[in-house]
């Protein structure tokens, strides 16, 4: 699959678009340049993002802000414990004017999906979002509908702790491609928040910068950006020693380094680079990996958390100038031989 | 990429090999060395080069080896099957294999017979040349298709196993050859990450070097000069082989630990073989060591004549043997000679002490000379010795009070008692001294053992507590109870016969070491005693063996029930306070072997000098300008100042990050240029890694930021230490 490398055109296109849809964004939340980058990134790489922090920072309207700068379909789901899979996917009626049964789409048919709370649905409608992101299609009564794209579903949860609620299982965290966190507004972000709010919503104010045909192009550019094998190395190391790592029950999954991967790519064709750095893996290396690994209770105890693991694993993996001598592969081909 | 560490590998077989092969020289006192080790070597040649060539053509790991061992058998064939009628097979046909399987059990039933060293014979050599092989295939498969020749070294250590449980001397050349080829292979056979790394042969080589000169420059320095015999068990092969010296500080109170193979004299004769062949008489005893006096040369030339004490009647009518001798490994200002009446025939200063019965070179050792004499070997019977008695009674005995002196550390009574209870009943010297050495050589009495517990001041007293020692504690023990009972008495030290090598060949080596004791006899001279046990001695010498001779000794001293007396034993029990404990004659090798030294030095310096050219050369390599804008990025991290360094662990904007943060905790900070040269430098450093055209920039534009940063760099450094000065 030798696909052309993306022109300096293209690839200032992108940095255009993805520059317009930030700044749109950076209108209703300020300070929160990473969360927007890595939303972003998402975006780009075709992933998934999950927000997990306290009520009231933003999350929804980070994800609402993503949706009303693109031009292009947004459904939003409230996830409620009597949530049905049938509210999220669709369902088919019966017409009785003519006989025969009509499929009338859920709130998943959309561009932008903003999945609210996702932590109080019960699992089995969890599963039935989860499973429409991975297939980007919907299965209902043995039809198969293709989702839209670009497709990206933005999923909230709250970390405290709550009655009636259903923390994602470590596989299904997986789904996402990376996980962000909002936090707390700096002093000065939040006194511009508080102008800016005053008296009118700024959300609603927003109008499209973008349209989905524009996304779904530079998705493309993304997809095509070049990684030196050195960067493949560095991902499989960092990766690898999330495996190794005391402090962790459960390391990242090779999902977690095609993510990291596809993530990087977006993250330099956002800066209308045509090749991966090193450091566009670091930037993304905790949003992407983080979410995925179960920490040791010893670990946590200890009062350490997967992010701070992650940042101790990238800190101490040395960046590779070059890939190393595939030792496997040659293992391999004297195998064979026999 | 591939094409690095597999070559590699393959290097290491040829290196198993040899480690393998050597091994064979950790047998060499179960097996005489001879032409079957050719026959070995040519069998491994063949599987090594198979093994070479298939790793080289296929990069299966079973296929090499399966083919080695196949060729391994069918060379085999021709070489050890034998059909019934005795004919070689020349085709590896099933009949001939099963006739191949035949000969290996014969070599095992053989090798189940025969006692060690066991002589050549087809069938050992088959089963050698097999284990050998299988041994080298097993080392080698797990050495070079699994990577594991630091593993493989122990399969390597099966063949000096033999040589470390039963504590016998091995070649320490072959050795350290050997450990030396097993580092090489591990050097070869390592799994590299980087197929380009060079194997670690330097590494090897270098620690060789070290271990080398610190084993024979550093070790026998920092045991204060006892030169290489003080290390244990391991000698050196023949052609190398250490001199060898007779310990004449005599310590009862330690034990034997040296147990040397190396040859020290052969000799030739058509007669019986002589008894022992002494070299020294000691006579002063302080309790626990024998001191030796220091006597004037002796006039007399050693070639005049009959040498013994005491004149000997009708030589020329007596019953004569001739020996000739050929010393090979013994440094010694004396000759060893027999223990009775002698004519010499030998070139050179040798001069000879009756009193001491010794023949002394004038400054000269034995070491390699040869000569021959002639002795009567039955010159005393019982019936001569017992018709001395007269003379005994008449005061024939010389009049040096030495040779009835016994030291006051010893418990005189005790022995006397003894010596008295074992002898009442005996009416002449001769049957005093036979009832002392069948109580000695009891074996219900006495056992000999080589290691003894530590004693006091008495060690004659601990022997007789502890029952147990070996020939120096029997011998001292006979000298003192012998003067208990005023007859003269003194220790000899020598050697005994050795073991034959041909019908009339023998050899004598180091482990023969011996001593005895010597008991006057008016008008017969010295006479030697054997009080050590047979299982060290064999019989003793004819005209002592009461069972030679007929001689009436009663029966309760020879079978050793009578000996002890309660009263003696109680009073034994009582004083047990001082425990003894002997050396016997102990083989020392002395630090006079110039071959050796200067071969080894010669060996260190060789591989120390080769490590070093091997380095060197790597390090120019290493050295030579940068070409790449990585190469000018690591060398720019190498040469700038400690704290400005960066971690592998960054990335190129990162180390640029760094280096500038690091630059202003220092000083100012970098100027314009360059941070602007830095950053050029680290976006170049990042295209060449990363983007896909690689980076487009010149060397010389590189090298020209590089200088750039580093000046201000290190002036930053500079100016911040001098600051911190003030």
């Amino acid at each position: 699959m030798t696909e052309s490398l993306p022109t300096d055109d293209e690839l200032s296109d992108v940095a255009e678009v993805t520059s317009r849809i930030r700044t749109s964004i950076s209108t209703v939340l300020s300070g929160l340049d990473q969360a927007i980058s890595a939303t972003l990134a998402t975006a780009l790489a075709q992933g998934h993002l999950l927000m997990e922090d306290v009520p009231g920072v933003g999350k929804t309207t980070l994800a609402r802000a993503f949706a009303a700068s693109v031009d292009c379909t947004v459904g939003r789901i409230q996830f409620t414990p009597d949530l049905l899979p049938s509210d999220v996917t669709g369902v088919s009626i019966f017409r009785a004017d003519d006989h025969r049964f009509e499929f009338r789409k859920g709130p998943i048919f959309a561009n932008v999906v903003i999945a609210d709370e996702i932590n109080r649905a019960s699992p089995k409608t969890q599963a039935a979002l989860l499973e429409s992101m991975q297939e980007r299609s919907v299965t209902v009564d043995g039809a198969t509908r293709p989702l839209p794209r670009p497709f990206l579903v933005v999923a909230t949860q709250n970390p405290v702790e709550m009655e009636g609620t259903y923390p994602l299982p470590e596989a299904q965290r997986d789904r996402f491609m990376a996980q962000v966190s909002v936090g707390y507004p700096e002093a000065r972000a939040e006194m511009a928040m508080l102008d800016s709010h005053d008296g009118h919503d700024p959300l609603a104010e927003l109008t499209p910068v973008a349209d989905a045909a524009a996304l779904e192009k530079a998705i493309d550019v993304a997809r095509r950006i070049y990684a030196a094998p050195a960067i493949k190395q560095y991902i499989v190391d960092l990766v690898g020693a999330t495996r190794e790592d005391g402090s962790l029950r459960l390391g990242a999954s090779p999902r977690a380094s095609l993510q990291l991967l596809a993530a990087a790519k977006a993250r330099a064709a956002m800066a209308s680079r045509n090749h991966v750095l090193p450091d566009d893996v670091k930037a993304l290396a905790v949003a992407v990996l983080a979410h995925r690994l179960i920490v040791s209770t010893e670990a946590r105890l200890a009062g350490r958390t997967a992010q701070q693991i992650t940042r101790d694993v990238v800190a101490a993996t040395p960046v590779p100038s070059a890939a190393r001598d595939a030792a496997p592969a040659r293992e391999a081909a004297v195998v064979r031989a026999t | 990429m591939s094409a690095g560490a597999p070559r590699s590998a393959w290097a290491a077989t040829p290196f198993i090999a040899v480690a393998t092969f050597l091994g064979l020289f950790g047998l060499s006192t179960m097996l005489v060395m001879g032409p079957w080790m050719r026959t070995v070597g040519t069998v491994m040649l063949i599987a090594t080069a198979v093994l070479v060539v298939t790793r080289l053509l296929s990069r299966s790991r079973v296929l090499p080896t399966l083919l080695a061992a196949l060729a391994a058998a069918a060379v085999m064939v021709p070489l050890f099957a034998r059909r019934e009628d005795g004919s070689a097979h020349l085709l590896p046909t099933p009949g001939a294999l099963a006739d191949l399987g035949a000969a290996l059990r014969g070599g095992v039933d053989y090798a189940a017979v025969t006692v060690a060293p066991a002589p050549e014979s087809l069938e050992l050599t088959a089963l050698i040349t097999a284990g050998t092989v299988a041994l080298f295939l097993v080392a080698e498969h797990v050495a070079v298709s699994w990577r594991a020749a630091a593993s493989a070294g122990l399969l390597l250590l099966i063949p000096w196993l033999p040589a470390v449980i039963f504590q016998h001397r091995v070649s320490a050349v072959a050795l350290l050859c050997a450990i030396v080829a097993w580092l090489i292979a591990i050097a070869f056979a390592r799994h590299t990450a980087g197929a380009e790394r060079r194997p670690a042969v330097a590494g090897a080589l270098t620690a060789t070097a070290a271990t080398m000169a610190g084993v024979l420059l550093v070790a026998p320095t920092a045991l204060g000069g006892l030169g290489w015999g003080s290390i244990p068990r391991i000698d050196a092969p023949e052609g190398l082989e250490t001199a060898t010296r007779l310990n004449l500080a005599l310590d009862l109170r330690t034990s034997l630990t040296t147990n040397s193979t190396t040859p020290v004299i052969v000799y030739s004769t058509e007669g019986p073989r002589p008894d022992a062949l002494k070299l020294y008489s000691l006579t002063n005893f302080n309790g626990v060591q024998w001191a030796r006096d220091d006597a004037s040369p002796p006039a007399r030339p050693a070639d005049s004549g009959v040498l013994w004490p005491e004149p000997v009647d009708d030589w020329s009518e007596r019953d004569r043997q001739r020996v000739d001798v050929q010393v090979l490994n013994l440094v010694e200002p004396n000759l060893p000679l027999p223990p009775s009446p002698r004519t010499l025939d030998i070139e050179g200063p040798w001069r000879y002490d009756a009193t001491q019965d010794e023949v002394i070179g004038d400054g000269v050792t034995s070491r390699e000379s040869s000569y021959s004499y002639v002795t009567d070997p039955d010159y005393v019977t019982p019936r001569s010795l017992r018709e001395t008695q007269p003379a005994i009674e008449m005061g024939g005995d010389p009049d040096d009070p030495r040779y009835l002196e016994i030291s006051p550390a010893i418990d005189e009574t005790r022995v006397r008692d003894l010596s008295v209870t074992l002898t009442r009943d005996a009416e002449t010297r001769y049957d005093q001294a036979l009832a002392i050495q069948q109580f000695l050589r009891s074996v219900s009495e006495f056992t000999y053992d080589t290691s003894v517990s530590p004693s006091g001041g008495d060690a004659v007293s601990t022997f007789l507590d502890d029952r147990a020692g070996y020939c120096v504690q029997f011998a001292t023990t006979m000298v003192i109870m012998a003067r208990s009972l005023d007859i003269p008495a003194r220790m000899a030290v020598g050697f005994l016969s050795g073991s034959a090598t041909d019908a009339d060949t023998f050899v004598v080596q180091g482990g023969d070491a011996h001593a005895w004791p010597e008991l006057w006899f008016p008008g017969a001279g010295w006479v030697r005693f054997e009080p050590t046990p047979s299982i060290q001695t064999g019989l003793p010498p004819a005209y002592a063996d009461p069972f030679a001779n007929g001689t009436p000794i009663r029966e309760e001293i020879l079978s050793g029930e009578e000996v002890p007396s309660p009263e003696i034993t109680a009073q034994a029990g009582n004083q047990a306070t001082q425990e003894e404990d002997t050396t016997s004659s102990e083989v020392e090798s002395a630090p006079v072997v110039p071959v050796w030294v200067i071969v080894a030095l010669a060996a260190a310096l060789a591989i120390a000098a080769l490590a070093a050219w091997w380095k060197l050369r790597g390090h120019v390599r290493r050295r030579r300008a940068p070409t790449d804008a990585e190469g000018v990025w690591e060398r720019l991290r190498e040469s700038l100042p400690e704290p400005m360094r960066w971690q592998d662990t960054l990335t190129p904007h990162e180390a640029a990050e760094h280096v500038e943060a690091a630059v202003r905790t220092a000083d100012a900070g970098l100027s314009g240029v360059a941070r602007e040269a830095l950053t050029r430098l680290a976006n170049a450093v990042a295209d060449e890694r990363y983007a896909p055209a690689g980076s487009e920039v010149t060397i010389d534009e590189l090298r020209s930021w590089s200088t750039t940063v580093l000046d201000e760099a290190q002036r930053a450094d500079e100016g911040s230490r001098a600051a911190a000065r003030n």
